[in-house]
């Protein structure tokens, strides 16, 4: 079984401090996702975060489960996330293959540095999360469907 | 601990320095050439003779709105769901900061996209970002002009945004003096068009 899945059943069982009680991991990270549980965003070298509405993923990035078509591709901004873009070897911003696991995506959302320790545009808010909220966005995106 | 720096060490560290001034001094020239996009515009240029809506969809000129003011202007589109929230909780951040500073320390929000936008859209945008009429404005070139505009300010940027999110910084005389890094820190900003209005 993959890593992810098996952190993904984990989170399931263990559920998240940052959600309600019962809100499963999974829907919590698509609150999150979408906007509709504030994300904590600064651009770097901003002194103030910028407000929710701002920062949220979905203002820049589409999710889905199949490989990333070219269109969906064109229509997003950010890359599209998909669970084989996520953990399978994957060439990103000039560095070599790397996959993503749940510590990786941690740290690129807190510090901007990806798996192959390529620093992201400065376009991508550093955020401020909790381990459960970023184990839940985490959650969301390796279980996500194609919309 | 102290570090002395013997009358020796000092002249080798005058000379070393001298020798990278040499070697760096060329290379920093061409590299600002070759970046032109960012820092202080020099000479400064008149804004082009372009004809914009405003938000009440009056034909106005571009030079009309940036006379007699300083102005931050930077490019957005309402269909902008990327970049132009960020570029907008900017602009909220930069009026929030001048709010007791002369009125006439202006913020004008251009949209590229005429077919996409119009003045009813560029006020609700506004709205959005709780901006105040006697600060912050918007305007919608016609379609014609876009790429004009773009090219006078090098705007341009690849992907589905298809402008950069820089600030650029015009002063009383209409004309570009400062285009900014991509998402400029709003405290820098401010001060940026305080200096550009001290000038006169």
């Amino acid at each position: 079984m993959k890593p992810a899945v098996l952190l993904s059943m984990l989170l399931l069982v263990l559920g998240s401090p940052g959600a309600g009680a019962g809100e499963s991991p999974t829907r919590r990270g698509s609150e999150l996702f979408n906007g509709g549980a504030p994300l904590q965003g600064t651009i770097v070298g901003h002194s103030s975060a910028l407000p929710p509405s701002a920062s949220r993923c979905v203002n820049c990035h589409a999710i889905g489960s199949a490989a990333p078509s070219s269109a969906a591709s064109a229509a997003s901004f950010g890359p599209l996330l998909t669970p084989q873009s996520l953990t399978g070897a994957v060439a990103r911003r000039g560095g070599p293959p790397s996959r993503y696991d749940a510590a990786a995506f941690c740290r690129l959302l807190r510090q901007g540095v990806d798996p192959a320790w390529v620093v992201v545009p400065r376009s991508m808010p550093r955020y401020v999360l909790t381990d459960a909220d970023c184990h839940a966005l985490w959650a969301h995106l390796i279980e996500s469907k194609q919309p | 601990m102290t570090h002395d720096i013997s009358p020796p060490s000092r002249a080798r560290r005058r000379m070393l320095g001298g020798a990278a001034a040499l070697i760096v001094a060329p290379l920093a020239a061409s590299q600002a050439l070759g970046h032109g996009s960012f820092g202080p515009v020099q000479p400064a240029l008149a804004a082009p003779a372009l004809s914009l809506s405003d938000m009440n969809g009056q034909r106005v000129a571009l030079t009309a709105l940036l006379t007699g003011r300083v102005t931050a202007l930077q490019l957005m589109f309402t269909g902008c769901s990327a970049t132009c929230p960020i570029q907008g909780a900017m602009f909220a951040d930069v009026q929030q900061r001048l709010a007791a500073d002369d009125p006439r320390l202006r913020l004008l929000s251009v949209s590229i996209d005429p077919l996409g936008d119009d003045p009813k859209a560029l006020r609700a945008w506004l709205a959005k970002f709780g901006a105040q009429a006697s600060r912050w404005s918007a305007a919608l070139p016609q379609m014609k002009e876009v790429d004009a505009l773009l090219d006078f300010v090098r705007g341009r940027a690849p992907g589905v945004d298809r402008h950069t999110a820089q600030a650029y910084v015009f002063d009383r005389q209409a004309r570009l003096v400062y285009r900014t890094e991509d998402m400029p820190n709003p405290p820098e900003l401010v001060r940026l068009v305080k200096q550009v209005a001290a000038r006169g």
